[in-house]
């Protein structure tokens, strides 16, 4: 079995010490799944956009070469504003090339949908659920095999903060993520 | 004379791939040279004091082959190789020898020191190929003889996930010890003129004097510098030019997907649902095995209640667990690779269906005789001679015998030609650069990389038979196949119009040469502690540790390549007919980063390698990696295929979006709830207690925790059990569609969408890859 540890006068198993570990990877895994899954989602993103600018008073695109690009359409049924130069001005351009293969002037597709509405971000998500469920399970576990031993009160805080970042995790739904687009746009911007 | 297509990529791209190759390859063959030259000697005779003869070099050889065609090495491992069930047996002995031999020469601090004194000391006399034991090393091997009789060979009644009397011949029991005996001499005596043993001083045993060598710590060092210079400076450049590689396009393209049920279909396509019904079988028989392999963790008697062992050993079912596993991964990639090649050429020659029947029942014919071949060896039904041609090899992951192995090669090698055939119109239009060839290659190279198994002998020395075996487990599996899941996820996104064929192209370049930089000689990282001379440590050390390089990389490409599938949409009502096959195309990358990348990476460094090995954290990279990326790409190509041979009204969205929440939610609880905490436990065990301690049944001590996988697994199985019924019904109810054709009866090039944009829809001529 494993050996005991004393710290601060109190001794505790090193497979207490080792399950809080655990947790906390589950915990700090489970978040960092998800931010990581988005700020690479809102990087995609604006990839497909690199050297644009987009004025939101406006509501336009600028390309490097100085050309805008105004709003055309909208797609409802997959949430995106399509964005389109004159054609005539893209075929004259000399970066063409390097820019659309089309000749009807380049278009930027902007999402207007969130993360989590996406099926890559249902992936994330539910993932994320899943290793914050296994937290729940295992604090639970702790809390039976700790009970009425040294430590018994590092389990019941644990298993709390397990239940607690679930509901969190839970009640983070879509029609609550507003905003979500603005704070990616900070974190993922070019001076990081 | 027709022209050919330029390069679609800088010719520089090619040249950095060949010669990076060349590079690689090199290291390798220089490596394979040494370890003809300086691996453990095998004594021609092992005699004690009084020259009386313990055993031959016959004897040892003979003993492996009996290890290995019995499946022992699917039971316990030796080297830290193969199941995690059993013992490490060069550990388990070692520690068991110096236990006696203190215990013989007088049980004190005195006693200590002869032991260890006497277990470093190297008799071996290479000029008349003598090895001298000691009275203490020659009581032991009697006493531990006996031990591995009772326990493992000949036991009364089932357990420790084996049969009763599983071997019955005294004289292969006795060379089998013989064998694991002289494993455990190469453990601890000395090399010549050096401070630590052949093995580099593994295992790490307290009571014989075994640490991690100088060597091994100055080299690791060196790696750890090797790993954060090289990490810094790839991902430097790889920051700085990420727009011209990588899982992204310039401009974001959107398509109408042209509906399945118009598609027409080739004959050698139509072939390719009952591959897929193949796949799909195995598929759920390799999760059932996988079920009762773990059971005996919790029950090593029986399978609540029932007398398993008797009938279908641990070894057995793990063996089948593996093989079952790259069968029907390799099946996949087969099929897919018949059904793109039509995609790619715009045509199929006559006679690719009835070839590609061929190749089907070929397949069947390896997969259920390599099985049955392995299930009369490990139950001594075939006779010596026999066992490892027709039986088993026994080597994990090249169980198989010898003749199936053959019979395997030449099945890949027909579906090169099926490719070949396929590809031909269009190989004679592209440069030798381009797409389609690259896909020509890296097929070829899947025969071609696995036929260097057949370098791996049952009576091979060692850590020569291990040292090829690698080729197949580490450069065929984790490089080649690898390129392949990259060629061919590269061309279903150019065939879905995700991306184009030039950046799909320089993907595949960039990936041969991360691959040969580190992967290639990364292949040694394997081979430390097998036998094998001092400088493959190093040289494995320090590219082992660059090998993380590319995996770093690789998980910021698994990140960006999940994005393609959130980006992928269709542009009218008519329906996204792919949104499952993206999704698991998008789990293949989230499990390429945190199996491949992350589990791999924590376990690849040396120092933690030589605590590490044969621990359930192997399996937890080995689970999180081979399922996560070739098993969710097997079935993203399963469900991608069958998407266009299933008759509309055979199509069951919801069974497959079943699968894949089933599948991944499954391998998630596998991983998180049993694999890798255990895997942590019994690390911790390894320090704390010592090698042979955390490779007994030390698991019983956390049987809740054994349990855990239990929920994983029924979740993961029930994932698989729906793709059967309904590739049953595709394979039965394939949708007849006759390949397309213009007014004068000429073939018709096929395409899977149309590019649209907002003003209208731009025509797209032809197929996609091109």
């Amino acid at each position: 079995m494993l050996p005991k540890l004393t710290a601060w006068g109190i001794t505790f198993d090193l497979g207490l010490v080792l399950l809080l570990a655990y947790l906390l990877i589950l915990w700090v895994g489970g978040w960092v799944l998800e931010l990581l899954a988005r700020v690479h989602y809102h990087k995609a993103q604006k990839h497909a956009h690199q050297g644009f600018a987009f004025d939101l008073q406006l509501d336009r695109y600028e390309c490097p070469q100085g050309e805008l690009l105004t709003l055309q359409t909208f797609d409802d049924r997959n949430k995106l504003a399509i964005y389109k130069a004159p054609a005539s001005s893209c075929n004259a351009c000399v970066l063409k090339t390097f820019c659309t293969p089309h000749e009807e002037g380049r278009h930027v597709y902007r999402s207007l949908a969130e993360f989590q509405e996406t099926d890559v971000g249902q992936f994330h998500r539910w993932l994320s659920l899943i290793i914050l469920a296994v937290s729940v399970v295992f604090s639970a576990g702790g809390v039976l095999a700790w009970w009425n031993k040294p430590g018994e009160w590092l389990v019941v805080i644990a298993l709390g903060v397990s239940l607690v970042l679930l509901w969190l995790d839970i009640r983070d739904n879509p029609a609550k993520s507003e905003g979500d687009a603005e704070l990616m746009a900070e974190i993922t911007t070019d001076k990081w | 004379m027709t022209s050919r297509r330029a390069l679609t990529v800088s010719p520089l791209w090619v040249q950095g791939s060949i010669l990076t190759f060349i590079i690689g390859f090199s290291f390798l063959t220089f490596s394979a040279l040494r370890i003809y030259q300086d691996s453990a000697p095998v004594p021609e005779q092992i005699v004690d004091e009084s020259g009386k003869v313990l055993f031959t070099k016959k004897q040892i050889l003979d003993g492996q082959e009996q290890f290995l065609t019995y499946g022992l090495m699917q039971f316990g491992t030796v080297y830290g190789h193969g199941a995690y069930l059993g013992p490490d047996f060069t550990a388990d002995y070692l520690h068991r020898m110096a236990l006696f031999m203190n215990k013989h020469y007088g049980d004190n601090e005195v006693a200590r020191e002869r032991t260890r004194r006497e277990l470093q000391a190297n008799r071996y006399d290479p000029t008349t190929g003598t090895l001298v034991w000691t009275a203490g090393q020659a009581l032991a091997f009697e006493v531990i003889h006996q031990h591995l009789s009772d326990s493992v060979y000949n036991r009364t009644e089932s357990g420790a996930g084996l049969k009763p009397n599983m071997i019955t011949s005294p004289e292969d029991r006795r060379a089998i010890t013989a064998f694991i005996a002289w494993t455990s001499w190469t453990a601890v005596a000395r090399r010549p003129d050096q401070t630590y043993s052949y093995t580099n001083n593994w295992p790490p045993e307290e009571l014989v004097g075994n640490t991690l060598t100088a060597d091994a710590i100055m080299w690791s060092a060196l790696s750890l510098v090797t790993l954060l210079g090289g990490t810094g400076l790839v991902l430097g450049v790889y920051g700085r030019h990420s727009q011209v590689v990588g899982w992204h396009e310039t401009e974001e393209r959107r398509v109408r997907f042209v509906p399945p049920s118009s598609v027409a279909l080739t004959p050698a396509q139509r072939v390719t649902a009952w591959f897929f019904l193949v796949v799909a079988a195995l598929f759920l028989i390799q999760n059932l095995l996988g079920g009762a392999t773990v059971h005996y963790m919790v029950e090593a008697g029986g399978f609540f209640g029932i007398d398993l062992p008797k009938y279908l050993p641990y070894n057995l079912t793990r063996t089948w667990h593996l093989q079952l596993a790259i069968f029907f991964v390799s099946t996949a990639y087969l099929a897919a690779g018949i059904f793109l090649a039509p995609l790619i050429a715009g045509r199929e020659p006559r006679g690719q269906g009835i070839l590609s029947a061929i190749l089907l029942g070929a397949l069947a014919v390896v997969v259920f005789g390599s099985l049955g071949g392995e299930y009369l060896s490990f139950h001594g039904m075939l006779p010596r001679g026999l066992r490892s041609f027709f039986g088993a090899q026994g080597w994990e992951y090249l169980d198989l015998g010898r003749f199936w192995m053959y019979l395997l090669i030449v099945g890949m090698v027909l579906w090169v030609v099926i490719i070949y055939r396929g590809l031909r119109p269009r190989l004679a239009i592209e440069s030798r650069g381009n797409l389609p060839w690259l896909f020509l290659y890296s097929s070829l190279s899947i025969p071609a990389f696995y036929s260097i198994g057949l370098m791996t002998h049952t009576q091979s020395t060692f850590a020569i038979g291990d040292f090829w075996r690698f080729w197949v487990v580490h450069l065929w599996v984790e490089d080649f196949l690898e390129l392949f899941t990259t060629m061919l996820v590269a061309l279903i996104f150019v065939l879905m119009g995700i991306v184009s064929e030039r950046y799909a192209t320089r993907l595949i370049y960039f990936d041969v040469m991360l691959y040969s930089i580190g992967g290639v000689v990364g292949t040694l990282h394997h081979c430390y502690f097998s036998g094998g001379p001092a400088v493959e440590m190093a040289m494995g050390a320090f590219f082992s540790a660059a090998e993380v390089i590319p995996l770093t990389l690789l998980t910021v490409e698994a990140w960006s390549f999940l994005q393609l599938g959130s980006r992928q949409q269709s542009a009218d009502d008519a329906p996204f007919p792919h949104r499952y096959a993206v999704l698991f195309l998008a789990s293949v990358g989230f499990w390429n980063f945190l199996g491949a990348g992350v589990f791999g990476f924590l376990i690849n460094l040396p120092v933690v390698s030589y605590y590490e090995i044969g621990t359930l954290l192997t399996s937890n990279h080995g689970h999180a990696a081979f399922m996560g990326v070739y098993g969710m790409l097997a079935l993203a190509l399963l469900v991608f295929c069958t998407r266009y041979l299933a008759q509309p009204g055979d199509w069951n969205e919801s069974l497959v979006r079943f699968s894949f929440w089933a599948t991944n939610i499954g391998l998630m609880l596998m991983i998180l709830g049993h694999l890798f905490p255990l895997g942590v436990l019994q690390l911790g065990d390894v320090v704390t207690n010592g090698y042979w301690h955390a490779r007994t049944e030390w698991f019983l001590n956390y049987p809740w925790l054994s349990w855990a996988r239990m929920p994983g697994d029924v979740v993961f199985m029930a994932g698989s059990a729906p793709l059967v019924w309904m590739t049953l019904k595709i394979a039965l109810r394939t949708r007849k569609s006759p390949p397309p054709v213009d007014h004068s009866g000429a073939a018709l090039e096929v395409s899977l969408y149309t590019e649209i944009t907002p003003t209208g829809e731009v025509a797209r001529g032809g197929t996609s890859v091109g």
